[in-house]
């Protein structure tokens, strides 16, 4: 009898008073990931300390502007990884929204139609990645080819004439309150929202269970299709809108103008310490995560370094946060390889290997 | 007939040419508990399924009454194999599975209402637990309450004492007895049978897909159920056992040998020429031994030996090499090439021994597989067919046979090697497996089929959480003093 029990698990235990609307496993994950909201307050205050340069309202702005796309990317593609697939068609998709966005002077409403288009135009691809991926085609390859053709497809529009940066538009929405520019504001409320639809709704419950093991999720008759083409669409929407966050910082549209948002949005989202297999994790990490990029990137450009060093580093950063986490206990398997699920904690004695999934053949 | 709660009249269904269920015809009303029983490859699997609804029938009909309360579902299974979300806590794993309502969660009466459902089971497990972090009795549990917490017209319950301890499966009955109580339908499987005269009112009997009996529990005795199952006589399905040779060599033991918290401190012998048996219920650590023995595990610390050298198995090609064979659980995913031919897959490991050289002769090849087919009756079109398209008796004989040609094979060590496999498929393999051991071959069959244990093995040793709590001569050894060992008890003798 003794064992009926639960064992004592070292979580944040639940606040029942103050945040007992809020699920406990997303404030086990919020509690799992409070070391690393201590990174990005060190490095910042270790740069703000040695680099006058850093401290200044303009440094901020730049900075902030540069978080917006990064922040807006990573959480579809968190979504993605909680559901335990990948999306390496972000970068693609944000190039095809800024492309898009420049042909505001040719299409029907002008810019406000462009960036309605845009959002569109990511929203499909996304659920052909979805399609794609119900179809049975591993994530991995089906995002991978999308990229491909989304990118050469934004390349083809790009050659239109007359299309333009939409200068009016950035205007309107590169616009910044004090020293934050209004995009930031934009994708932290996009984050929490993002984050309260994942841990609190019935989709995004389902997202977390099917992430973690696609084979129960489908034999409880879980709506894996709609629940997968949401997944995959809002990645594209939200890489579309990332491809905005760009262009209002670098008054450039351009079909390549993502091509670091694959690395960046991974890099974030696993150093956030969402577990690859899927569903295990905290999408509010990811603010931590790509402050920590983005911050090191900026002290990149104001130290006058090589940019090419961030590349090198988002690399290096992603392994060692790998490293760590491996270190930290979380088992982390490649999906598209997964036979059995992967468990967050160190298993128990008793669920240990004679748990593989019994032989389906069989028992006829 | 609109009064019973489940009507099921000529149902019958077929998975290409084999009929997995033919003519099953029977009733449970409300509040009945039905004994669902046959050997595995009854077709107990494929009826429970068409009764969830996951399987439509060929012919026949189902008919389940509407839920009592008018909401709800049907039909409730509680799976062998769990349906929980490790990564989520207990309250929301249930609340996942409750149907209708808002589209977003509220916390508080989520909680609540799973603590008031598994209070209502008498289980006290925090709500709040990861569920990963439960043992495997407390998820078991969790999923019969997530089953029952809205009560359904039927509830199938398929072996769902298997990984029970004997305080927590009473907790189990006492449900099922206020469910039952309560008006809902029943329909219990278990391969032990004590649980079956203790719960059950009504028995269905099923053999090779057919109906056998159906009627009451009273009357019935342990050795009329199991008669009707099995067909025939119980011995005669077993090979004889060979009088015991009491000066066996030792051809593998293993010397105080513990894997993390899986295995502890395990020293036993494994004579040639014998069958010796790992019984236990499931997960208390005879996978570990079976792998540590096939060199696929690495023992963190002890020594296994072979022929009472020191031998280090840093891999199961070592194992091989060394002549231990094994034949994994699992076998579609670690046992087959699925798409290639039976021959392939036949001589998959004794390659290198046939063909020295490194060339295969394919007329030696075809000799040797043919051989193997005709010895298991393996039912193939050609020896070319893939093996995916066989049925898994069958492929598990040509996984059997693979060891059969191995002439430098000492070792075998067997993890469940009957399962999912048809009644008529396993007298063959035993007859093969007694065969090897005549050979000379140190056998480990590691099984938690007991009647599997007692019909075949020639010594039995016992395991409970990682240790070996006793041996018994598997001749006279009785399912009691078994289960007895295999739920922690003290050894009897």
């Amino acid at each position: 009898m003794s064992n009926l029990t639960a064992p004592n698990y070292t979580g944040q235990p639940a606040d029942r008073r103050a945040l007992g609307f809020l699920s406990t496993t997303a404030l086990r994950s919020i509690g799992n990931a409070r070391f690393l909201w201590a990174v990005p307050v060190v490095v910042i205050v270790i740069a703000a300390v040695v680099l006058p340069a850093f401290r200044s309202p303009i440094s901020v702005n730049s900075l902030l502007a540069t978080l917006a796309p990064i922040v807006i990317i990573a959480i579809g593609q968190a979504i993605v990884v909680m559901y335990g697939g990948i999306d390496l068609s972000v970068g693609a998709v944000a190039g095809l929204g800024t492309v898009v966005l420049a042909l505001g002077p040719v299409i029907p409403g002008g810019a406000a139609g462009a960036l309605v288009f845009s959002v569109i135009a990511g929203l499909v691809v996304g659920i052909l990645n979805g399609l794609g991926v119900l179809a049975g085609i591993n994530p991995l390859l089906m995002t991978f080819a999308m990229a491909g053709v989304v990118q050469g497809t934004a390349l083809l529009l790009q050659g239109i004439p007359e299309s333009a940066a939409p200068m009016d538009l950035i205007d309107v929405v590169g616009t910044s309150i004090g020293p934050v520019p209004l995009l930031a504001i934009l994708a932290v409320v996009l984050l929490v929202a993002a984050w309260f639809w994942l841990s609190q709704s019935r989709t995004g419950r389902v997202v977390q269970a099917a992430g973690f093991d696609a084979r129960i999720a489908g034999r409880l008759g879980f709506p894996i299709r709609r629940t997968t083409i949401m997944v995959y669409g809002l990645s594209g929407a939200l890489s579309a809108l990332g491809g905005l966050a760009i262009v209002a910082r670098t008054y450039t549209a351009d079909a390549l103008v993502g091509a670091s948002s694959v690395i960046d949005s991974i890099a974030t989202v696993l150093v956030a310490g969402i577990v690859i297999t899927g569903g295990v994790g905290s999408l509010l990490s990811i603010l931590p995560a790509a402050v920590i990029i983005a911050v090191v990137g900026q002290i990149i450009t104001l130290t006058g370094t090589d940019a090419y060093y961030q590349t090198i580093f988002k690399g290096v950063l992603l392994v060692a946060a790998m490293g760590i986490y491996q270190l930290a206990g979380r088992r982390m398997r490649m999906p598209w390889r997964l036979s059995r699920p992967a468990i967050d904690r160190p298993a128990l004695a008793e669920s240990t290997s004679t748990e593989t999934p019994a032989a389906k053949d069989g028992d006829r | 007939m609109s009064e019973q709660a489940v009507t099921c009249s000529h149902v019958s269904k077929s998975f290409g040419a084999t009929r997995a269920v033919s003519d099953i015809d029977f009733f449970i009303s409300p509040g009945e508990v039905l004994a669902l029983v046959g050997e595995n490859g009854a077709g107990k699997s494929t009826l429970m399924n068409m009764l969830s609804g996951g399987l439509a029938p060929d012919t026949g009909s189902i008919t389940v009454a509407p839920p009592s309360g008018g909401h709800g579902r049907a039909v409730a299974m509680v799976h062998q194999e769990l349906s929980l979300f490790d990564n989520l806590t207990v309250a929301e794993n249930l609340e996942l599975d409750r149907t209708g309502g808002r589209s977003f969660v509220s916390e508080r009466q989520s909680r609540e209402a799973v603590r008031r459902t598994l209070d209502g089971l008498g289980v006290s497990i925090d709500v709040d637990a990861t569920v990963g972090d439960l043992t495997v009795g407390q998820r078991q549990l969790v999923e019969v309450a997530k089953a029952i917490a809205v009560p359904p017209t039927l509830l199938i319950l398929d072996e769902p004492t298997s990984s029970l301890e004997a305080p927590q499966a009473e907790l189990l009955f006492a449900a099922v007895r206020r469910l039952s109580a309560a008006g809902t339908a029943v329909i219990f499987v278990s391969h032990r049978m004590e649980e079956l005269f203790e719960l059950c009112d009504r028995v269905l009997v099923m053999r090779d897909g057919k109906q056998i009996e159906f009627g009451d529990m009273a009357g019935r005795t342990r050795h009329s159920l199991v008669e009707s199952m099995v067909g025939r006589e119980t011995t005669t399905f077993y090979p004889n056992r060979p009088a015991a040779n009491l000066d066996a060599t030792i051809e593998i033991s293993l010397d105080n040998v513990s894997v993390g918290t899986a295995l502890t401190d395990v020293t036993l012998d494994f004579p040639a020429g014998e069958i010796t048996a790992i019984a236990g219920l499931d997960g208390h650590g005879q996978s570990e031994l079976a792998e540590v023995l096939a060199g696929a595990l690495k023992p963190t610390v002890g020594t296994v030996r072979l022929r009472g050298d020191a031998v280090k198995l840093g891999s199961p090609r070592v194992a091989v090499r060394r002549g231990i064979g094994y034949i994994a659980p699992n076998r579609r995913l670690d046992g087959l090439l699925l798409d290639k031919s039976v021959s392939l897959n036949t001589t998959l490991a004794a390659a290198p021994r046939l063909f020295p050289t490194g060339v295969v002769s394919s007329g030696k090849e075809r000799d040797t597989v043919a051989g193997v087919v005709s010895r298991l009756a393996v039912k193939t079109s050609s020896l070319f067919q893939p093996i995916i398209e066989l049925s898994g008796g069958n492929q598990q004989k040509v996984l059997i046979g693979r060891w059969l040609i191995y002439d430098k094979l000492q070792v075998l060590v067997l993890n469940d090697p009957t399962r999912g496999v048809d009644v008529g498929s396993r007298a063959q393999i035993y007859a093969v497996i007694r065969e090897l051991a005549e050979r000379g071959v140190a056998v480990v069959l590691v099984s938690t089929d007991l009647q599997e244990i007692l019909g075949l093995a020639d010594q039995i040793y016992v395991m409970y959480s990682g240790r070996i709590t006793g041996r018994l001569d598997a001749e006279g050894a009785s399912e009691s003093a078994v289960m007895h060992l295999a739920t922690g008890g003290e050894h009897l003798v």
